[in-house]
């Protein structure tokens, strides 16, 4: 890495996973994840005079998570799905097990809280995932703790309409 | 299952996964890679222009009006600008950063990968309103920094020629956006007779029709502006911008109400951010009524700010 940043490799292998384990709860493209989850960790890096000060990093990290998953859809809307084999996300571990067919069927949910509206799909992963309290989702979403409710309450409403139309069990 | 349950049960399962140590190495791995590659060849992969990336675009140009071409000037000025600006969302992002990573970039990319289909593809992309304006604006101000004037004018004739223009908004934006690039030329090329001809002044408002005329006017087209200006004061066609109350003759009488335009309609109409806008009110240049943060600003007073830059950059001042 250019100059070393002490503290940074720690501090990436404990947040990026749970980067991804956030941002899985909002997009359902490996290689979407695999980009914002890099550039995320990019920007941490970049900022890390700052960030590792943080009481609270993983406020800033969703949030910042969010900025650049919104930066790599669009750059998926212009650039398209590459059939490169280069480009594809690295799903398997070293075992050659693939993370995502293995726990097909308990994911399965997850394409339901992707259709919902990004800031209710927001707050059921912080809450859901990350068991995070009302104030510091309201505080990553940059909304009130009413919001967050509010976000919640139809989130929930939300979904069992669309499990019931997808004739998925309650 | 209950619904809870389920959601639950996705969480234990998305917690079982990456938990693998060997794999978070990995990708560490080639975080690291990319961080050297990036220090060894001194700029970092160009980013893809976001909407933080076309907020900066304004920004910069803005910038530029004032500091003519001295970049050292232009960038002190912008990174200024922007620290306080992001202060909100993210750190604030500091002069070599946006030296190194969004300026050098920018122009390796259009002087390098931007051949002709290129720069066809990029020219849709900015009508398409995938990229924007104030992307277009921020590369010609890059390539303009880095003193190539003629790739600049390439890419000013691309956007012209693959431009579909079907409105009088469409026209206007076109032109107000070459005009802030300073591409007279391609202004020239644009303004035909027969777009001129095709210009619907039946069914436009006089806010959008007067914005047109102040940017006709300051690209140099003044009798396409006065044939223009003569249709449309005799056209007497119902205004939509009046409700849709007939009037005929001239369409501002003495009376008329003035028209006053949120700090929002001003950003748009100038292409720049809320903020730029707020900072030309502070400093006097743009005359605006009312107090703090709810300012109205009169349509006749962005017009004359417009006219008085491109006056000003049509006599070198």
């Amino acid at each position: 890495m250019q100059p070393e940043a002490e503290g940074f490799s720690d501090f990436f292998l404990h947040w990026e996973p749970q980067v991804r384990r956030y941002l899985i709860w909002l997009e359902g493209d490996r290689a979407v994840i695999d980009d914002a989850a890099q550039e995320t960790m990019i920007s941490a890096y970049r900022y890390w005079e700052k960030v590792k000060d943080l009481e609270k990093p993983s406020a800033w990290l969703f949030k910042v998570a969010g900025q650049r998953l919104s930066d790599a859809q669009e750059a998926r809307g212009r650039a398209g799905v590459s059939t490169d084999p280069q480009d594809l996300p690295d799903t398997a571990s070293p075992g050659g097990v693939d993370e995502y067919a293995l726990r097909d069927d308990r994911l399965a949910i997850l394409d339901a809280v992707r259709k919902l509206p990004p800031q209710q799909a927001a707050a059921i992963a912080l809450q859901m995932q990350h068991d995070l309290p009302l104030d510091e989702i309201a505080d990553i979403m940059s909304v009130s703790t009413g919001s967050v409710k509010t976000h919640l309450h139809h989130a929930r409403k939300a979904l069992k309409s669309l499990l019931v139309a997808d004739g998925g069990e309650l | 299952m209950s619904l809870e349950d389920q959601l639950r049960e996705a969480a234990a399962a998305v917690n079982e996964m990456w938990t693998d140590p060997d794999a978070a190495q990995a990708r560490l791995a080639r975080l690291q890679s990319r961080l050297t590659e990036e220090a060894t060849t001194g700029a970092a992969a160009v980013p893809l222009p976001g909407k933080t990336s076309q907020r900066y675009a304004a920004l910069l140009f803005d910038v530029l009006q004032k500091a003519e071409t001295d970049t050292a000037e232009v960038l002190e000025t912008l990174a200024e600008l922007v620290s306080s600006d992001l202060a909100r969302s993210e750190p604030p992002i500091d002069l070599a950063d946006i030296n190194d990573r969004l300026l050098e970039p920018l122009v390796n990319v259009v002087e390098e990968v931007l051949d002709d289909a290129g720069m066809v593809t990029f020219a849709r992309g900015i009508v398409d309103d995938t990229w924007g304006y104030g992307v277009f604006i921020w590369v010609l101000a890059g390539l303009r920094l880095a003193g190539s004037e003629q790739s600049a004018r390439r890419l000013a004739h691309s956007l012209v020629r693959h431009a579909d223009l079907y409105t009088v908004h469409d026209i206007t934006a076109l032109l107000h956006t070459l005009c802030l690039s300073a591409q007279f030329e391609a202004i020239r090329t644009l303004l035909t007779p027969e777009l001129i001809d095709d210009i619907d002044v039946v069914n436009v408002s006089t806010p959008t029709f007067d914005h047109l005329i102040h940017v006709l006017q300051a690209a140099g087209a003044t009798s396409q502006a006065r044939t223009l200006k003569a249709r449309f004061d005799s056209s007497g066609a119902p205004d939509p911008g009046t409700h849709g109350q007939p009037t005929s003759g001239n369409r501002r009488r003495p009376g008329d109400k003035e028209h006053w335009l949120t700090i929002a309609e001003v950003a748009d109409r100038l292409q720049m951010t809320p903020m730029s806008v707020y900072q030309l009110v502070d400093s006097g240049e743009l005359p605006a009524v009312g107090a703090d943060r709810s300012l109205r600003v009169s349509e006749q007073a962005v017009g004359d700010y417009l006219s008085s830059i491109f006056n000003g950059r049509a006599t070198g001042s």
